[in-house]
């Protein structure tokens, strides 16, 4: 099997890091990659915290394993960042990206590196939810963020899963808004160097 | 239009290939990790995509009973569970088999209790190995899909005519998204066809099925299913065949990965056997000489086969994601009783793993590569078996 990307996110119930997960799950099957969606379930409940997993690959996807050692996490509420040993956990070359208005220069004090020097990213993707959508629903602008930052999947690629995902539960107009939090978290993702 | 993978878990594998069969009645209950397949279906049902009469019941015991009384009258009826929802059908889950019903029932893999945990293991299809079910068992969401054709095929034959439990692992494929490539309806409905089963109950000749059977023909009647079980492999391999002309995808009775110059294999059911053989690619690239053997089937237990294909190599470890408290586990213990009069036998060591959902890391399976090479080397350990990544 060819090189697989791993993804872990960090998130909290009802902050939609599995609804994120499966849209890039998607995005990137109808671009013709692998993948794999998986979360780690506990007794799961809105505010927990929880673990959501991608694997993005040009081959298919046999390890039935969860991820361990990503080559990218994100962290969706910073109050979990605490407990999180990006030093250990992160692959070398590793990137993070973090929901957070501060820039990356300032939160990288605040983050477990250990003897590493990973890429850091940040992106205001509540503040753009909530300016957007009136609510903290970040997976939008975060996958906005994570499509400029790798190029693994296409922006427009995700525009269409939004739409085709959540046209039925939603409607046109939460769409549009989703839409527009996605390109405006895709011109504001900051990384160490602006 | 052409074939393409769309994205889904392995539940809606489930539910999707149901939703292409379009079964007469479901009669299911809810229970985690099998709830998506019978909210998905109920999905389809309620907007009219299937002709399936929905049947929500108050517990399993009546799923299964439900079940049983429309595959009698004749139904294409299916239902789905897992642990101790499996585990409270029980009763009616025997008479399902002795009644000879060629029912399918999703399974999806789950620990029981207690203590209760949610997660996969094989503890429940694994007690309910002498029910008299066929069990497939599925290492991954494209698999869960085709499986569900297959087994349809398989139980509603009529050499066959018995139940069929299409097993997946709880969370590690019931809930993730994969790659899945369905099949257009179209080649489902010609795979699938009619069914010719007419059922047990008419109104023309009324008479009563599974009453009482005593001292005089129960007996008789058991060995009449063990007679049944005997015919199944070769129907296996029938409908096997047919299937990859018709979707392209092959599958063995016991699928062999690696293994045509391999001194040593592992051996294992369902989604671990994904990841062992990304340990065994691994391990070819330094130059061990490592294969996979993953048997589909469980029941009817394939030891012909085995014996044919394990009696190659020097060790077997063999992957056994349930216990059995007292004894050794099970697929290891049948496996080891096919060689008893073999002279040309493999070395074999037990890997109880995956307990309660417990990761099967890549780690573990490594050191079970290295502890086979030593196994074939010295003889060391032969026929003993150990708790793979278990704390001390």
């Amino acid at each position: 099997m060819g090189k697989v990307f791993e993804i872990t996110w960090y998130g909290r119930g009802g902050l939609g890091a599995k609804t994120g997960s499966i849209l890039l799950a998607d995005a990137a099957i109808a671009a013709g990659k692998f993948v794999q969606s998986f979360p780690e379930y506990g007794p799961e409940r809105m505010g927990a915290p929880i673990k959501v997993y991608n694997r993005l690959a040009d081959e298919p996807i046999r390890l039935h394993t969860a991820i361990t050692n990503p080559d990218f996490i994100i962290v969706i509420d910073t109050a979990l960042l605490e407990n999180i040993n990006f030093g250990e956990e992160l692959k070398d070359n590793g990137t993070i990206l973090i929901n957070t208005e501060k820039s990356p220069e300032e939160i990288k004090k605040d983050l477990n590196l250990g003897n590493t020097n990973p890429k850091i990213y940040t992106i205001d993707a509540t503040g753009i939810s909530i300016r957007h959508l009136g609510k903290n629903i970040p997976n939008i602008p975060i996958l906005s963020a994570f499509s400029k930052i790798t190029n693994k999947i296409e922006i427009n690629e995700i525009k269409k899963h939004i739409h085709d995902k959540l046209i039925i539960k939603y409607g046109e107009d939460i769409i549009e808004k989703n839409i527009e939090a996605l390109e405006k978290a895709y011109a504001e993702v900051k990384n160490e160097r602006n | 239009m052409a074939a393409k993978y769309i994205p889904l878990t392995g539940a809606e594998s489930a539910a999707y290939a149901m939703k292409q069969i379009n079964p007469d009645v479901l009669a299911a209950y809810p229970i985690t990790p099998q709830t998506p397949i019978v909210m998905k279906f109920s999905e389809y049902v309620a907007n009219g995509e299937v002709d399936t009469v929905s049947i929500t019941v108050e517990s399993e015991h009546s799923a299964m009973s439900a079940t049983v009384g429309a595959a009698a009258a004749g139904a294409r009826a299916m239902t789905a569970t897992a642990a101790n929802g499996l585990a409270l059908m029980w009763e009616i889950v025997y008479i399902a088999a002795s009644t000879r019903l060629p029912i399918v029932m999703g399974i999806v893999n789950r620990a029981l209790s207690g203590p209760i945990n949610i997660h996969g293991d094989h503890s429940d299809t694994m007690g309910a190995r002498d029910a008299g079910w066929i069990q497939v068992y599925s290492e991954n969401n494209q698999e869960v899909y085709d499986n569900y054709f297959m087994a349809l095929r398989i139980a509603e034959n009529e050499d066959v005519l018995l139940p069929v439990m299409v097993c997946q692992d709880g969370f590690i494929t019931s809930h993730s998204v994969e790659n899945v490539m369905p099949a257009p309806d179209q080649v489902v409905k010609e795979f699938i066809g009619k069914k010719k089963f007419k059922g047990l109950l008419t109104a023309e000749k009324p008479f009563t099925i599974g009453p009482l059977d005593l001292q005089d023909y129960y007996f008789e009647h058991k060995k009449q299913q063990h007679e049944a079980m005997k015919k199944v492999f070769p129907v296996i391999e029938a409908i096997q065949k047919e299937f990859a002309e018709k979707f392209g995808r092959k599958y063995d009775v016991i699928e062999e990965y690696r293994t045509e110059d391999a001194d040593i294999v592992i051996m294992g059911m369902s989604s671990v056997m994904g990841t062992v053989k990304e340990v065994i690619d691994a391990a070819r690239e330094k130059g061990i000489k490592v294969g996979a053997v993953k048997p589909r089937f469980f029941r009817p237990f394939p030891g012909e086969y085995l014996k044919k294909i394990l009696s190659k190599f020097k060790a077997v470890g063999i992957l056994d994601r349930s216990d059995s408290f007292g004894s050794l586990p099970p697929l290891f213990t049948e496996t080891a009783a096919v060689f008893y009069t073999s002279s040309t036998k493999p070395l074999v060591k037990s890997y109880i793993h995956g307990l309660g959902g417990r990761d099967t890391t890549v780690k573990l399976l490594e050191k079970v590569v290295t502890d086979l090479q030593k196994l074939s080397e010295t003889g060391e350990g032969n026929f003993t078996s150990e708790y793979l990544g278990v704390r001390e």
